[in-house]
Formats: C-alpha cells, sequence, structure tokens
C-alpha cells in the first residue's frame, strides 16, 4: 500500500493553465485511469482528487440537491471505476469522460424523478447566482473560470442560455426551445454553434 | 422523424449537452458510425463542454471521497472490450443503441407467464451440461424463477441462486442459430453494462449454467453472435428476461 502511494505522488500535477487540463496533466489522468483499470484504488483515489469538484460541482448544479448530488457523484465515479477499461482515447480525454458520465447520471435523474412543478422551481433557481464554495487549492490552480466565464460571454445571447440551460440545466432541446421562444431547428444550430464558438475561443482541442 | 435526416449532423451539439430524447441519441449513435466529420466534431465538443463545469465546480463534502473508495473496493473493473476483428470498435459503439432495443424487449417480455418449474426439472435430464450443477442450482433453497417469452414464440426461464452466485436459463423453442452463429447470453446491470454469461447449447429444450455470479444483474439477454462469441453483444436480442431484485 505504502508502495502505491509513492507512485501515485509520483505523478506529475495538475496544470495550472488548462480549462481542460492539457498535455501533462491530461497524460497524468489517462495514467491514473489506466491503473485504476488494473484494480488500483490508490490510483483512483488520486483520479478522484484531481476530477471531485468538477464532477461534483457539475452534478449539483443539475441537481441542486445535495443529498441527491452526493449519491449521484458516487454512482458516477463507481461507473468511472468500473468502465475504466473500456475507456476509448479516440473520442477524447479522460476528464472529459469523466464528465459526460457524470452529466448523463445527473440528467437522466432530474428527467425521471422530477414534476413540473419541481421544474418550474428549478428554472427560477438557474436564473440566480451561482454560490461559488470555497474549493481546495489544489483544484482550483487547474480551474480558469474567469477564461470560461469570458468565453461564455462571447457568445450570443440565445447561445449562451441555450448552453447553460442544457448543461447546467439537464432540459432537453425541446424544452431549450419552449423556454427561450426558439423553433426546434434553430435551437439545434444554436446549440452546435455556441459549441463551435466556445471550443475555438478557449482553444481546446481534445 | 425522417424529417430531420438531413440535418442530422446538426445534432451533435444537442447531443453533446445530454439534451436528446433517448431515441434521437440512439439514432445520432448509429449516425456516427457512418460520418467521420461528427465523430470529430464531437470529440471537441466533449472538451469545449467539459470546461464549462469549470465554472460550477464546488468542493464536494468530505465524507464522498470516503464513501467513493469504499463503493469501489468491492467492485472490479470491468476487462477490457479486446477487439476480435476489426469491427470491433463499430460494436462498442453500438452498444447503447443495442440497448436501447434491449429496454423495448424487456417492455413486452412476459414476466410471470405461468411456467413451472417441475416443467424445468424435466428439461434438466436432456442437457449436455452437467445435470448435477444445474440442479443445485434449481434445488437451491434460495432459487427464484423468473419465466418470459419472445414474440417468436420462444419461451425462457431463469434461475438464480444469490446463495450459490450461480443462474441457469432454460429455453425452450429457440430456433436453432444459423450455420456459423451461435446464441450468446449476457448479463446487463442495473447501469446497462453488458457482461457475456456464456453460450446456450442448441436444441429445441436448452438450457445451461451460466458463466459468473448474476450479483446485481438486473437483466439477461441472448442475442445472435459469430461463432466463438462477441466481446459485446452486436445483433438485437432474441430475448431479454428481468431478472428478480436481489434483497
Amino acid at each position: 500500500m505504502e508502495r502505491a502511494r509513492l507512485t501515485a505522488m509520483d505523478a506529475s500535477p495538475a496544470s495550472p493553465t488548462g480549462i481542460t487540463p492539457g498535455g501533462e496533466a491530461a497524460a497524468a489522468l489517462a495514467a491514473l485511469l489506466a491503473r485504476s483499470s488494473r484494480g488500483d484504488q490508490q490510483a483512483f483515489a488520486d483520479l478522484y482528487d484531481r476530477t471531485r469538484a468538477r464532477v461534483y460541482g457539475l452534478v449539483k448544479r443539475v441537481l441542486r440537491d445535495p443529498a441527491q448530488a452526493e449519491e449521484v457523484a458516487q454512482e458516477a465515479y463507481l461507473d468511472v471505476w468500473r468502465q475504466s477499461a473500456r475507456f476509448d482515447p479516440s473520442r477524447g480525454g479522460v476528464l472529459a469522460w469523466i464528465l459526460t458520465i457524470a452529466h448523463r447520471r445527473a440528467v437522466d435523474r432530474v428527467r425521471s424523478a422530477e414534476s413540473s412543478r419541481e421544474r418550474d422551481t428549478r428554472f427560477a433557481a438557474l436564473a440566480e447566482v451561482p454560490e461559488y464554495d470555497v474549493v481546495d487549492e489544489a483544484v482550483m490552480s487547474s480551474l480558469d473560470t474567469a477564461r470560461v466565464r469570458k468565453a461564455l460571454a462571447s457568445l450570443t445571447d440565445v447561445q449562451r442560455e441555450a448552453l447553460t440551460l442544457a448543461y447546467y440545466g439537464g432540459y432537453t432541446y425541446k424544452e431549450v426551445a419552449e423556454l427561450l421562444g426558439v423553433p426546434l431547428g434553430a435551437i439545434k444550430t444554436r446549440m452546435r454553434d455556441g459549441i463551435i464558438r466556445l471550443r475555438d475561443t478557449l482553444g481546446v482541442e481534445e | 422523424m425522417t424529417e430531420e435526416a438531413p440535418d442530422i449532423h446538426a445534432l451533435a451539439g444537442a447531443y453533446t449537452l445530454d439534451a436528446l430524447e433517448p431515441e434521437q441519441a440512439a439514432a445520432f449513435e448509429r449516425h456516427l458510425e457512418s460520418c467521420d466529420p461528427c465523430r470529430e466534431e464531437l470529440r471537441s465538443f466533449g472538451a469545449a463542454v467539459a470546461a464549462m463545469a469549470d465554472d460550477v465546480a464546488v468542493e464536494p463534502p468530505e465524507r464522498l471521497r470516503a464513501s467513493v473508495l469504499s463503493a469501489i473496493s468491492s467492485v472490479r473493473p470491468l476487462p477490457p472490450v479486446v477487439p476480435v476483428d476489426e469491427l470491433a470498435g463499430r460494436r462498442t459503439r453500438r452498444t447503447s443503441a443495442w440497448l436501447m432495443v434491449a429496454a423495448a424487449v424487456l417492455g413486452v417480455a412476459m414476466i410471470g407467464a405461468a411456467w413451472r418449474s417441475v416443467t424445468l426439472q424435466d428439461q434438466v435430464t436432456q442437457l449436455t451440461a452437467s445435470a448435477a450443477d444445474l440442479n443445485a442450482v434449481l434445488t437451491a433453497p434460495d432459487a427464484v424463477t423468473v419465466t418470459g417469452s419472445a414474440d417468436t414464440g420462444a419461451r425462457a426461464a431463469v434461475v438464480v441462486s444469490q446463495a450459490r452466485g450461480e443462474a441457469v436459463l432454460v429455453t425452450e423453442g429457440l430456433a436453432p442459430a444459423p450455420a456459423g452463429q451461435t446464441y450468446q447470453v449476457w448479463y446487463i446491470t442495473p447501469g446497462g453494462t453488458m457482461a457475456s454469461a456464456g453460450f446456450l447449447s442448441q436444441g429445441e429444450h436448452a438450457a445451461a449454467l451460466l458463466n459468473g455470479d448474476p450479483g446485481t444483474a438486473a437483466a439477461i439477454g441472448v442475442t445472435l453472435e459469430p461463432e466463438g462469441g462477441s466481446a459485446q453483444p452486436t445483433t438485437t436480442p432474441v430475448l431479454a428476461l428481468e431478472l428478480p431484485a436481489t434483497t
């Protein structure tokens, strides 16, 4: 066990620059995931520490309820552990993969469980300014919230609202179209254009 | 939704945001198999959208770490999907579409149809596998039987003994597998993951002691696969049965 811990500490620290960790940080996540797939729990603990604030924060943003968010985040991590050998690097990076698993679970939960009244509440809550809890310094150093916010601000209003309602709010594109009063065909295009702009502004490739 | 066919490429955005309805997501995943530009786009979209998580990052309660680590300590990671040929990649991608079908079949499977376990006992005598092993499951004190039928008329029963960690699948009236193909059985977890549980022998009546512990599997499915089997299902299930919830 002691030996495993030492190995884990040898992994490169999270990059202070990347939003989506590029280069070293992404490679470190990939290495930790590979070791997890062979049953290395210490590597998984390290993987958890490097991703926990994003995963929990995203799930909590969609679900709102901290207790449910904790539950769903745990399910997502268990899924990541189980599927670790089946991660396909040709489809994207490790962080994006983990967040996809977590986001799908959060969205599934919110869509299956909620009544229309809860939905209204959720929509109202979306308009509020989100709280920014104190995030661990080590985790914080790999986040670049100002850059993301700036990139989001560069989108058109409809693009930005379409992205945040869908990603943070867990709404389907049909619901987003209804909420924004935009035709169905147009909302799909807005979402795609918005992500393209976000991607190009952030300069992320993988 | 045929009117969507021309602009299916435009769905990459909504798909990345998990904003499609299940049928559309499945349709888009099928489209992805043959559309390199969409696959490439999706790759870069995933990273862009993931960056949005930075803006909402929140430190989770400390206890989450302990419960996650405790949860994984009792679960073995799934084995990798081993490519059996150059089509393996395509098969993997097809999995989620397959799941949708499995869910549909599960919905119509007649669970609990009258098929007494006495019949099962009779069939055991015709088995090629070790009757003793099968009997041990069938007669286990905690054995639970679930039966169902497919719309082809084939019927099936699964007997699960959680105490023994074993399950037996018995089928009746399943058409012989076409030449070069075989019936493969799958455990399906509540999360939708599929693991091979072995093969069914041929015959009007067939039974098999399934490989592996049914554990928390939510269902079993049977598909036709190329001889030698597949790492993941490649065809629509001919039979699917929901397993009793573990208590």
